[in-house]
């Protein structure tokens, strides 16, 4: 179920809100484990199995890995074994047909593709590392192993974050699901209704309308069927290839930022405080930064399970290259499964190390060119994560973007989306943010503001045809 | 419990959030659903039937989904309210896939052809061909421009428009030319002239007169002689651009037609090619006046054949798409028997049907917006 339907809006939420709400806190885990399933059912019937199964496995291994507290080589057997249950879902739903293809192409064979993993289980990026993040955390005594099955299942499905994050750690809220007492305050539901709002404004009044720009550049798809033609990239023009890549760069962060804020809202509505996922990313003055502004929890677990236990920075410089190295791989392939994902996460791993090696301290001087420098890589990074969507091809985009060429001109897409794009720009920056800040000390202001977006939001939503959140295919 | 309801109180937002969430699906469970939106022009969406096969193939909960979308309550407002909000909140020039003209005046969007319409529009050129080589009588075909050609200089500064003039140019060439009614120059030499309507995809009946003219000019007979001020007019008509785009500052076309009494029968046609009469009537379904579809007066909308008496003399068969059906009606002053084909309703072969119900020549009439997306045309190769 997608966050931004009438559907969800008005029958999944109040109704799920309400029961919660409204029962004993004995049954509230339970109110939100089953609402979840139905939550996760919805969109993809077949794999509630494999939720089931997932969660089943990663339940015993905890345990397990607490009973055998003594017995060093049958807690790691058994954390391997979770482990081994969530990454081989994890890989055989997203990335065995990318190798079966890559191996025809290499090998000139022709394996069949696997029908069963043509489609990709909604959130099974997200939420098998937050079940891995569960086992690593029993194994290393970091958190007490969750003996209520209901109780733990309820923290991999929840649905606020279950589809597109933040990646929440099982002990980011292993307490608060144990709180059978005041679990949540009405201060932090109205909060979180705040965030929520924000959070759909973000993702249908400006990453959906700002969208547009860039399809009607390359043309809209039902898989690989054109269904309304664009100008095509082959067609644009230099300036107008630039401005498609920008309405992307905002697209891709105002619906997936809106996404998450979302979560992050309705957690607060349950009474969970979610990690924040996005912190103003287009402001960062290096590319260190930008990734300590950008998609913050799924950095933070890459840092914490893979770059720490490798050894970190604390091993001399070419150990923490190559550890780098690693870790910006595997960012790159959890990104989707195709080489332009790998080239991404390489493109990073070149800049980071570049910035660490001797850039970030010339860097500090600078005041304006490393705002430039940083959206300007942002933005080619984003031309490589885009590169192999149908209607682009990443030879045509960086020709068109880095060889001066003629054609369609950006004069009509100037003029057809110049508020939607000033909008977009000034809500990258801590304007808005500061605005509000100063106008919710007044309680009608604050109203007037919050439905003003959410009415507003329900008539894009209403008027829509289907736009889905970018992120769900990662 | 005084107690609690205080504390509550502290938190308008919350309660008033909570009130219209719960509100809003209260209402929208109670509220009565429609089949059709007349706004929209198009069928809404209806509950779906629980099915557990659907179920399974994910196919159900989309179904359900765009049922509460179709039938949330007070949907014409909300979608009203975000064309609104993009034309004037966001300043866009582009509502729903329709052009706001500098004129007010509505164009449907149209940068390039897909792919499917790039085949479709090389298929049904090579089909007017085979049909124009194939026929023995005399064949005419008229594709009408749109709107967005001939008022280019009206569209937002540098629309990326598809070039139709090309497009066109490679159809008639195809077709050749002798057999071509092109109506470019005059359109572009009349275009002070109401030609289209600003809130509808089709020619108005003074545009339809202009081509009917040169159509008369082009075969040496004399065309029906008359003014604007003799047609008929009704106000208040909101065309299918409106109904995409809901500009809010959309000022309603005038729709008109000509008052003649002649009759139309429309058939029902076997595989075999026997007619039986389906019903027979005026020209025009006056009952359509009152509804929003204003245009689907003319010709009773789009039946797979009919044939109409006329005043002249001689017979023409055309084959056609909505466009024709406010063309149609003059015809009646220069030919005895015409016979209306809409390939949309009628499968088979059109020439077979020529040839048995003795047509001397053809008409074929689309605008190019019709002909470059349809696949209905195939019954112009069956022999």
């Amino acid at each position: 179920m997608l966050f931004s339907t009438i559907l969800f809006l008005f029958r999944f939420l109040p109704i799920a809100l309400g029961l919660y709400y409204l029962v004993p806190y004995k049954l509230k885990n339970f109110v939100l484990f089953v609402s979840s399933l139905i939550f996760y059912s919805w969109g993809e019937v077949r794999f509630f199995p494999v939720m089931m199964v997932l969660i089943l496995i990663n339940y015993c291994c905890g345990l397990a890995i607490q009973k055998f507290d003594s017995d060093p080589k049958k807690r790691k057997l058994f954390l391997i074994l979770s482990i081994v249950g969530s990454l081989s879902m994890l890989v055989f739903f997203k990335y065995t047909n990318f190798l079966i293809t890559s191996l025809n192409s290499l090998l000139g064979t022709s394996f069949g593709l696997i029908e069963a993993a043509m489609v990709l289980p909604l959130g099974i990026s997200f939420y098998t590392f937050q079940t891995m993040s569960y086992t690593i955390d029993v194994y290393r005594r970091d958190v007490p192993a969750e003996k209520n099955f209901i109780t733990f299942g309820a923290y991999v499905v929840m649905f606020p974050q279950l589809i597109a994050g933040p990646i929440v750690k099982y002990r980011d809220v292993a307490e608060q699901l144990n709180v059978f007492h005041k679990r949540y305050t009405l201060a932090q539901i109205e909060e979180g209704i705040t965030l929520f709002v924000f959070g759909l404004a973000k993702k249908v009044l400006i990453a959906d309308t700002v969208s547009h720009l860039w399809y009607d550049i390359i043309g809209t798809y039902s898989g690989n069927t054109v269904t309304s033609a664009g100008v095509g990239l082959a067609n644009v023009s230099t300036p107008l290839a630039w401005l498609g890549i920008i309405a992307y760069s905002l697209q891709l962060y105002f619906d997936f930022s809106g996404y998450s804020l979302m979560g992050i809202g309705m957690g607060k509505m349950l009474g969970f405080d979610f990690p924040m996922n996005f912190n103003m990313p287009y402001i960062s003055r290096s590319i260190t930064e930008f990734w300590r502004r950008w998609h913050m929890t799924l950095s933070s677990w890459f840092k914490e399970y893979v770059y720490i236990p490798l050894g970190g920075n604390r091993s001399g410089l070419k150990r923490q290259i190559f550890n780098m190295f690693v870790v910006w791989t595997l960012t790159g392939i959890w990104h989707g499964a195709d080489w332009n994902f790998v080239l991404w996460g390489f493109y990073y791993f070149v800049l980071l190390t570049i910035e660490k090696v001797f850039l970030l301290n010339w860097m500090k001087k600078g005041r304006i060119w490393p705002h430039i420098y940083t959206l300007l890589l942002v933005a080619v990074g984003w031309a490589l994560f885009v590169g192999n969507e149908p209607g682009v091809g990443l030879n045509l985009l960086f020709q068109k973007l880095f060889i001066p060429s003629d054609g369609v001109s950006c004069l009509y897409f100037l003029r057809n989306y110049w508020v939607i794009l000033l909008v977009a720009i000034i809500c990258c920056t801590p304007v808005p943010l500061r605005i509000y800040e100063r106008l919710k000390k007044h309680t009608v202001l604050k109203i007037l503001v919050v439905f003003a977006l959410l009415l507003l939001s329900i008539a894009y939503i209403v008027a829509s045809t289907n736009s889905p959140f970018l992120y769900f295919r990662f | 419990m005084k107690q609690k309801f205080r504390t509550l109180m502290q938190y308008p937002l919350l309660v008033l959030f909570f009130a219209f969430i719960v509100g809003f699906m209260v209402l929208d469970a109670l509220w009565p659903k429609r089949a059709y939106s007349d706004l929209e022009r198009r069928q809404l969406a209806q509950r779906p039937n629980f099915n557990v096969g659907q179920l399974l193939r994910n196919e159900w909960t989309a179904l359900y989904e765009s049922y509460t979308k179709d039938q949330v309550v007070f949907r014409d407002f909300w979608m009203k309210a975000q064309s609104a909000s993009e034309s004037l909140l966001f300043q866009k020039v582009e509502l729903g896939g329709a052009l706001v003209g500098k004129n007010d005046a509505l164009y449907t969007k149209m940068f390039a052809l897909t792919p499917t319409e790039e085949k479709l529009l090389a298929k049904n050129t090579m089909l007017v061909q085979q049909f124009i080589q194939g026929f023995e009588g005399d064949v005419t075909l008229l594709l009408a421009p749109s709107a967005s050609l001939i008022y280019q200089d009206q569209l937002p500064a540098g629309t990326p428009m598809l070039d139709e003039d090309a497009a066109l140019n490679t159809i008639f060439e195809a077709a050749g030319t002798s057999h071509v009614l092109d109506l470019r120059t005059l359109y572009q030499e009349n275009k002070e002239q109401p030609l289209f309507y600003d809130t509808d995809h089709h020619w108005t009946s003074w545009g339809a007169y202009l081509a009917y003219r040169a159509f008369c000019e082009q075969k040496g007979l004399t065309p029906m002689e008359v003014e604007q001020t003799d047609f008929v007019q009704v106000p208040g008509f909101l065309g299918t651009t409106y109904s995409k785009a809901l500009y809010w500052n959309t000022k309603p076309d005038t729709l008109s037609y000509l008052e003649l009494d002649n009759t139309m029968q429309v058939w029902n046609i076997d595989t075999q090619l026997n007619l039986t009469e389906n019903f027979s009537s005026g020209l025009y379904d006056m009952s359509q006046l009152s509804g929003t579809d204003k245009y689907a007066m003319f010709l009773y909308g789009n039946n797979g054949y009919s044939t109409i008496q006329g005043n002249g003399e001689g017979s023409i068969l055309v084959v056609k798409d909505s466009y024709a059906n406010c063309f149609i009606p003059f015809l009646c002053e220069n030919y005895e028997r015409i016979g209306v084909i809409d390939p949309r309703g009628y499968k088979l072969s059109i020439q077979e049907l020529a040839k048995q119900e003795g047509y001397d020549q053809v008409l074929l009439l689309f605008n190019f917006q019709t002909f470059k997306s349809s696949n209905d045309l195939n019954g112009l190769a069956l022999s």
